[in-house]
Order: structure tokens, then sequence, then C-alpha cells
């Protein structure tokens, strides 16, 4: 099988299967759906390196990343997705909130 | 009357402010079973946030000094309003927050943008202003960003919310990244603000309370709204400017 993730980026590679999606509805469900274990993961693993991974990408213009850079943008992405849940929710979805059923993301 | 004349001085205030320079980042929408001016009244006031929001962003804008988040300003535009809110000096950001920040912007007090249009009293201590105009618009400006709400009524309790975030352009990589965790920030904590919406409704519904306490200051829109309404319901329309 082919990498998803770009050489110096392989580590994340089984969590780019799950968390790698091309829109923010997608990585909201998959957080949505996911255990709690599964996000503070991806957070661990991937907020540490942001910045190693914003120098990689800056390398090539806005609008056209390769395609295992655009997997690793959207990893990136993911980690954003679960930060707030992992750093003030303590779970995948908001405590008390509003139904997730009745909450649309349109992008 | 146009759109220029109807805002008036809020309109005006809000004028240098580089709207052109954002994308349209994120949109969301609820259909939820309030009434529309209930609706609106969620996002008059600043004291919620330290209830409602105390889990997500429990030092943004509150704090031992200001414990119910009081703004530092407000502007009744006829039938207009605008807030500006605290920020508190001592929000300590988390990791991903501090990271945005680095790397871009996010919605959480930060770094301030030299920017028009925004903070229209000058207020030293200053996150962002919210808009309120009448009827059903609501649009938050802040250094760099600006999200707003439609509020379409549907039935006497039920409304059509849509909400739409803006941003300026990103340049490179951390800045869409940046983005993304304004993005997510905004989208929880609305999360919140619409889990209260519809106990409101059925209590204000079950007739049991014959009326509802309204705060003087801190609930100043509220009691705006309810006024502005009866104008316009009685035919006397705009207030015109105060
Ligand atoms: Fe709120």
């Amino acid at each position: 099988m082919s990498n998803l993730l770009p050489e110096p980026f392989r580590e994340f590679e089984s969590l780019a299967a799950i968390w790698s999606c091309g829109t923010e509805r997608e990585r909201h469900t998959v957080r949505l759906t996911s255990e709690f274990e599964q996000l503070q993961q991806l957070y661990d693993a991937v907020l540490p390196e942001i910045e190693r991974i914003v120098a990689h990408l800056n390398q090539f213009p806005m609008g056209g990343l390769p395609t295992q850079e655009q997997n690793l943008l959207n990893l990136s992405f993911s980690c954003m997705e679960v930060a707030l849940p992992v750093e003030a929710h303590g779970q995948s979805t908001v405590p008390g909130g509003f139904e997730p059923e009745r909450f649309m993301v349109d992008f | 009357m146009g759109l220029v004349e109807f805002l008036g001085q809020m309109g005006r205030d809000m004028q240098a402010f580089p709207f052109d320079d954002l994308s349209h980042i994120a949109r969301y929408q609820a259909r939820v079973k309030v009434n529309w001016k209930a609706f609106t009244d969620a996002f008059r006031e600043g004291y919620h946030v330290a209830m409602v929001h105390g889990g997500s962003i429990p030092d943004s804008m509150n704090s031992p000094a200001n414990p119910q988040g009081v703004p530092v300003s407000s502007r009744l535009y006829g039938s207009h309003y605008s807030m500006s809110t605290w920020a508190n000096p001592e929000h300590k950001p988390t990791p991903s927050e501090a990271l945005a920040w680095k790397m871009g912007m996010t919605f959480s007090p930060g770094e301030q943008l030299e920017m028009g249009g925004v903070n229209p009293s000058g207020d030293e201590i200053w996150w962002f202003d919210m808009n309120m105009v009448f009827p059903n618009f609501y649009a938050a400006m802040g250094p760099g960003w600006v999200f707003t709400y439609h509020f379409w009524p549907r039935s006497v309790d039920e409304t059509d919310w849509i909400m739409n975030i803006y941003q300026m352009d990103a340049k490179d990589y951390g800045e869409l990244i940046a983005q993304e965790h304004t993005k997510v920030l905004l989208r929880d904590l609305l999360y919140e603000d619409l889990s209260t919406l519809e106990s409101t409704q059925r209590g204000m519904a079950s007739g049991v309370l014959t009326e509802l306490n309204i705060s003087n200051s801190m609930e100043l829109s509220v009691r705006q709204q309810q006024w502005v309404v009866q104008q316009w319901v009685n035919g006397d329309g705009d207030p015109g400017q105060v």
C-alpha cells in the first residue's frame, strides 16, 4: 500500500488513516464518533509537531499541495479539531451541548 | 430606506473595517425550538460566558476582577445595538491556542491588530464588538475576524439559525491551521449557547412564570429589543438614532 504521508512524517501513518479527512464536516464527525482516548492520542502525537509540519508545508504554494502533503495538512486540521475536547471538555462531544445530530457543519 | 441609512451611525462606526481582506471559512446551521427574539437575547449580554462557557473558556471574558464579564462599553443605535466586550488581561491560553497565536490568529483574546471599524468607544481593554442589527442579524467583529448569525423565524417557537465565520486570508499554512482553531473554538462555544434555548422556551411557554426579571444594565439590550419590537409592531418604526 502506498504511503499517506510524506517521508519525514511516516510515524503518523496510522493516525492519518483515521484523521486525514478533507472536509471540516468529516473531521468533526470522526471526532464526535471516536473514543476520547483516540482524540488524546492524536493530540499528544501531532500537536508538538505542528511547527515542523508547517515548515514542511510552507515549501509549497498556498492551494498547491501534493496529495501526501494535503493529507498532512488535513491531519493537522484534525489535531485542532480535537484540541478543545482534550484541553477542556474531557470527552469527544461538548458536555451538556446542543445535539450534534441537529448541528449542521456545511464546509 | 436604504441599508446605509438604516444602519446609520452603527454602519459608519464599522465602515473602516477591512471586510475585503477576510475569507469565508465556515458555516453552521441549526433549527432550534425557540422564539427568534428569545434566541437573540442569548447573544445580548456577556455574563452568561462565565456559566455557559465556564468549561471551554474559563478565563477569557471573566476573572476575579470582573466575575460577571461586564462589558467595557455599549451603544444604542436606534433599533440596533452594539457592545464591546472585556478581555481578561490575565487570560492563560491553552497549548493549542498558544500555538494558533504563534502561527496566526484565533478567536480568543490575544494580540490586537490595529484595525479600523471596531472598538468604536476606544476602550483600552477590549476583546471584540457584538453588533445586533435589528431585527435578526448579528455580527461579532474582532481584530481580524467576523462571525455572523442570521435568525429566521419559522413560527412563534421555532427559528432557523445560520452562522458564518470570516477571518483574515491565510498567507501560509500555519495561518491556515490557526484558522481551524478559530472554527473549532467558536463551533464548540455555539454548541453550548444553543443548549440553553429550548429549555428557556419551554419555561416561558409553560406559563408558570408571569414575568421575567431583566437586569437594568447587564441586559440593556434585552430591554432595548422589547421596546424596539413594540415600536415597530405599533407602527412607529425605527425609534431613531440615540
Ligand atoms: Fe455564548
